[in-house]
């Protein structure tokens, strides 16, 4: 086996914390309106293309100053912001009304494909048409040149691979206290659990949902404009296929708990790139002649989410740990 | 505004009406329709007939149609060229051989098994070979019924397999996993595994395809009498036959025993939990009888669509979406509406299409953009924001679509036990 | 003319497509406890959640201290002096007791939230032990003490209880049953008590309520229901 370089696992593990966030938005959202988000990837994309229209308009003049680092601050919080609202627009203007006329989960579902289409498609236009400052035109571009680069250890390697996983964790901890030691996030959980019981004690779960949903966006902006500077180019159709990643890491979660969704879209995020480059080499290294087989690193996700689905449908998070650790020290004859 | 909608129905059917008739109205400069319009809608109608018998009657949400489409056409990108190559082989022995001399710099050093793989997969050798063995087919009318009848068998198997497969992880769960694992599974077939593997059907570039149809020239003793029938007339008389068919199968099967265990299951999650196994069993012989129908629909659409790309004619929102889109305007789990809606929005579609260069020219000064751009990317994206929309009003407005599903009797428990 | 703490006129009420509860009218006054009565799927629970806004209003009118409140969505009657326990999933099993308590006094500011749990943990000492645990690792009179301590936390005026008395044992039964007496009589509050002990509930009650198949088919003193061996026979199993 030939084992993947430094260069290699830091892009893989920061790979893997932007999928955690978007796994933990989508699971986020799946508990709140029980419904899968369709639209998800394209969520992210758009945090990509704002990243990409700032670059754009502003930071292209300031690429090798100082000034520019701050990229990694305004584009996420600016993403966070715009994708958020745009997430929320989503909940209050289909997934709400429709779920109160009385649109059933096949129902719901479609129109979250049918947002995923208007966006990606509104998206498509905006960046054809929009007036583009430095790049002449924003379609397909790429912007691992806008990365700054940066050497740890010897280990050459880009900014933003090196800050995405510390963002997550950030991120991930300062959910976790706000659900866990503010009213509103402790109201956030009791809401998902049983909302009409909140309701009948004065929480208004409307509200708590649409703050869900708020963050669920503005999680997906922060992962997309981080994602921005590792994909190949911006392309509003990329959501597509990056759905499919979160689906698989949500559902290894088990899709009704948010720890789960972390650990299980980093799980997905961090091993689909290093599964698959492992491979390569060392078939490479096998056959004496360059195999090239990343082109086929989602199926890695489509694996994930048959197996999980087959072998154990509630995902990590409902796995029955007691009775594993309990039967492996049986069979071990330990304990 | 919508709370009196939600008071007034009557004013709900007068919407859609009113929405019906200003896109026929809209559509009405359309009316020099081509044959390939009505061929094209033949084939989408096949398409939502499938759709509405997997997701209207069984209840089963297929987000993954455009793979199954994808099947049927690669029966034919994939699979015909080859088998049509073999055919000629067989026939004229030393075809290969033959090729490999007339184009030494393309073909000289493959192996005959190589040029079985790129004929398919290369486009160059792909370009060649088609026309060539074409010819040769197309001369024999036992050939090209050969050719026909193993491309078609490959649809329908193939197709019913690929039904089976994509759905087989989550048959036994609930729709949204259903869902999700359709359209993960379509998803990364076509637009990875077929449209990033050039040996299969030529990867992006995708592949051409040999015509199966036995030419009405070929027919001895007919070809005097009728001359030479244009393939595109013989693709729109067998889409109009299966549509026919498909149309004929669905309805009796809505109205059979059969068809009220399917809805019984689509409403009632009771039925999932006491009949499991059961209607994981049905569910599965749905996906294997629906993927199939679309899988002919695509194998006939590439009769006429020679040039098969794999994710970039058999893309998501063409053959996924907007058959949904086409069933739910015009009404699950009833076939009628199912056809009626699928030609409103084919129309409104091709209206936007039509119009698309004259909003541009109003918009285009505003943003100023070239307006033949900005008229193209209209027409590119144009048409998928407003079906995205219409799903969406459609769903808010009147879920039961423009003709509701029939109200049936219901199921007794002794009937569900009698057929499971 | 009396103001009536609660004053309910024709109300029919359902879930959706289905139509439980069948022109409902009667009033409670103010420091009275209403029993309500009646079969299994009677109606009982449906009721009362039509009246907190849990379930679907047809049509009918619930008028609380003279406004009407049909209407109102039920987080806005919990914060104008309604409270509501459910006779079921009436914890937050995920969420640790001190959680639910946390939970319970929601709309309340920090520093009142402070003084009621600390009263409630006084009355309720069982809790204290437990306030880091799951509530779904409580025992079912745990977790129904619990859901009680969570009804009660925020002093409402009109207090409706869907079987309070379920899964506890016959004593702290009883004594649980005096507890509602207590409110009524020393706390001044209007209990609208859903129970299937119906001596015992029928016993404390100042008016009753006996439905049947979604109809009212009794309403009067509590006392002369708890007499009347006809209806007590037919629908209450009493002797
Ligand atoms: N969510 C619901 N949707 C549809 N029907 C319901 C729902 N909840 C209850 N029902 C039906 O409403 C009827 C009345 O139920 P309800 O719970 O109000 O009865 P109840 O008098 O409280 O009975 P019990 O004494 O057993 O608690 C029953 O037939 C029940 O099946
Ligand atoms: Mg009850």
């Amino acid at each position: 086996m030939v084992l993947p370089s430094p260069e290699f696992t830091i892009y893989s593990i920061a790979y893997g914390s932007s999928l955690a966030l978007l796994c933990l938005g989508l699971t986020l959202t799946y508990m709140t309106a029980k419904v899968p988000n369709f639209a998800h990837g394209t969520l992210a994309i758009l945090g990509s293309a704002i990243t990409l229209i700032l670059i754009d308009r502003v930071y292209y003049q300031f690429k090798g100053e100082p000034l520019y680092y701050s990229i990694y601050i305004v584009a996420p919080l600016v993403a966070f912001l715009i994708v958020g609202l745009t997430a929320l627009i989503q909940y209050l203007l289909i997934l709400k009304p429709l779920a109160k006329r009385g649109v059933g989960v096949i129902g719901l579902m479609i129109a979250t494909l049918a947002f995923d289409v208007i966006l990606v498609n509104m998206l498509t236009m905006a960046l054809y048409l929009a007036p583009s400052a430095y790049f002449g035109k924003l379609i397909g571009q790429s912007l691992k040149g806008f990365d700054a680069g940066i050497s740890i250890l010897g280990v050459v390697t880009t900014f933003s691979r090196i800050v995405m996983p510390f963002v997550a964790v950030a991120l991930a901890i300062t959910l976790h206290l706000f659900l866990t030691r503010t009213k509103f996030g402790i109201a956030m959980r009791a809401s998902i659990e049983n909302p009409s019981l909140a309701r009948t004690l004065g929480i208004d779960v409307d509200k708590v949902y649409m703050v869900s949903w708020f963050l669920a966006g503005g999680l997906a902006g922060v992962s997309g404009s981080f994602l921005s500077f590792i994909i190949e180019s911006v392309k509003p159709a990329a959501g597509s296929l990056v759905i499919v990643s979160i689906f698989a890491g949500s559902i290894l979660g088990g899709l009704g708990s948010i720890y789960g969704a972390l650990i299980g879209g980093f799980l997905v995020g961090f091993m689909e790139p290093m599964t698959t480059i492992t491979l390569q080499n060392t078939l490479t290294a096998l056959l004496g002649k360059a195999v090239i087989i990343t082109q086929y690193q989602r199926l890695f996700s489509l694996l994930v989410v048959i197996v999980v689905l087959l072998l154990a449908p509630q995902g990590l998070t409902g796995l029955n740990y007691r009775g594993i650790i309990g039967r492996a020290r049986r069979v071990g004859g330990v304990g | 505004m919508a709370s009196l909608i939600a008071r007034y129905p009557r004013l709900q059917s007068l919407l859609i009406v009113v929405i019906a008739a200003a896109t026929i109205i809209l559509a009405l400069p359309l009316l020099g329709l081509t044959i390939t319009d009505v061929f094209s809608i033949a084939i989408i109608l096949i398409v939502v007939l499938a759709l509405n018998f997997m997701a209207g009657y069984a209840g089963i949400p297929n987000f993954g149609m455009a793979l199954f489409v994808y099947i049927g056409a690669f029966a034919l990108a994939g699979v015909g060229t080859r088998v049509a190559l073999a055919l000629v082989e067989l026939t004229s022995p030393g075809f290969i051989e033959l090729l490999r001399s007339s184009y030494p710099l393309i073909l000289g050093d493959s192996s005959s098994f190589e040029v079985f793989v790129r004929v398919a997969g290369d486009p160059m050798v792909n370009r060649i070979v088609t026309r060539k063995v074409e010819s040769v087919i197309e001369a024999s009318s036992i050939l090209s019924l050969t050719l026909t009848l193993a491309v078609f068998g490959f649809a329908i198997i193939a197709g019913a397999l690929t039904g089976v497969l994509a759905s087989l992880a989550a048959v036994r769960l609930r729709e949204d996993y259903l869902a999700i694992v359709l359209l993960a599974f379509s998803e990364l077939m076509v637009s990875v595994v077929f449209d990033q593997t050039d040996a299969l059907a030529g990867g992006p570039n995708g592949a051409w395809v040999v015509r199966p149809w036995p030419r009405v020239g070929a027919l001895e003793g007919l070809a005097g009498l009728l001359g030479t029938i244009p393939d595109v007339l013989i693709s729109l008389a067998v889409g109009l036959a299966v549509l026919a068919a498909c149309f004929i199968y669905v309805e009796r099967m809505a109205n059979s025993p059969m068809g009220r265990m399917l809805r019984a299951m689509r409403d009632d999650d009771l039925t999932i939990r006491v009949y499991g196994r059961d209607v994981a069993v049905t569910r599965l012989k749905v996906m294997a009888i629906g993927a199939a129908m679309a899988s002919i629909a695509g194998a006939i659409y590439a009769t006429v669509y020679i040039q098969v790309k794999a994710a970039d004619t058999y893309d998501r929102v063409t053959w996924t979406f907007v058959p949904w889109a086409m069933m739910i305007l015009g009404g699950m789990a009833n076939n009628w509406g199912a056809v009626l809606g699928g030609i409103i929005v084919y129309l409104g579609r091709k209206a936007i299409y039509y119009y698309a260069p004259a909003i541009a020219s109003v918009i285009s000064p505003i943003l100023g953009v070239e307006a033949s751009i900005a008229g193209d990317i209209l027409r590119a994206q144009l048409p998928n924001i407003l079906v995205g929309v219409l799903i969406i009003l459609v769903l808010y407005l009147r879920p039961q679509g423009i003709i509701p599903e029939k109200p049936s009797k219901t199921l007794s428990r002794r009937e569900i036990e009698a057929i499971t | 003319m009396v103001e009536y703490m609660l004053s309910v006129s024709n109300l029919n009420a359902g879930y959706g497509k289905f139509h439980i509860v069948f022109d409902a009218s009667f009033n409670v006054a103010e420091r009275e406890i209403l029993t309500v009565v009646g079969p299994n799927g009677s109606g009982k629970s449906t009721l009362l959640k039509a009246l907190f806004g849990l379930a679907t209003i047809y049509s009918g009118s619930v008028i609380f201290k003279g406004s009407n409140i049909t209407g109102y969505p039920p987080h806005v009657k919990a914060r104008i002096g309604l409270a509501y326990l459910p006779q079921t999933d009436n914890v937050f099993a995920e969420l640790s007791v001190r959680e639910n308590i946390i939970m319970a006094s929601y709309t309340l500011d920090e520093n009142e939230a402070r003084d009621r749990i600390e009263e409630v943990l006084s009355v309720y000492p069982i809790l204290k032990q437990r306030l880091d645990y799951k509530a779904k690792s409580l025992s079912g009179g745990e977790r129904q003490i619990l859901a009680l301590a969570m009804t009660l936390i925020r002093r409402p005026e009109l207090i409706m209880l869907d079987e309070p008395t379920a899964n506890l044992a016959p004593l702290i039964a009883r004594d649980l049953i005096k507890k509602i007496v207590q409110l009524r009589d020393e706390l001044k509050k209007t209990v609208i008590l859903v129970e299937q002990n119906a001596r015992a509930a029928l016993e404390v009650g100042d008016k009753a309520l006996l439905m049947v198949s979604g109809k009212i088919a009794y309403e009067g003193p509590a006392g002369a229901l708890l007499k009347d061996v006809e209806l007590g026979k037919r629908y209450l199993g009493l002797r």
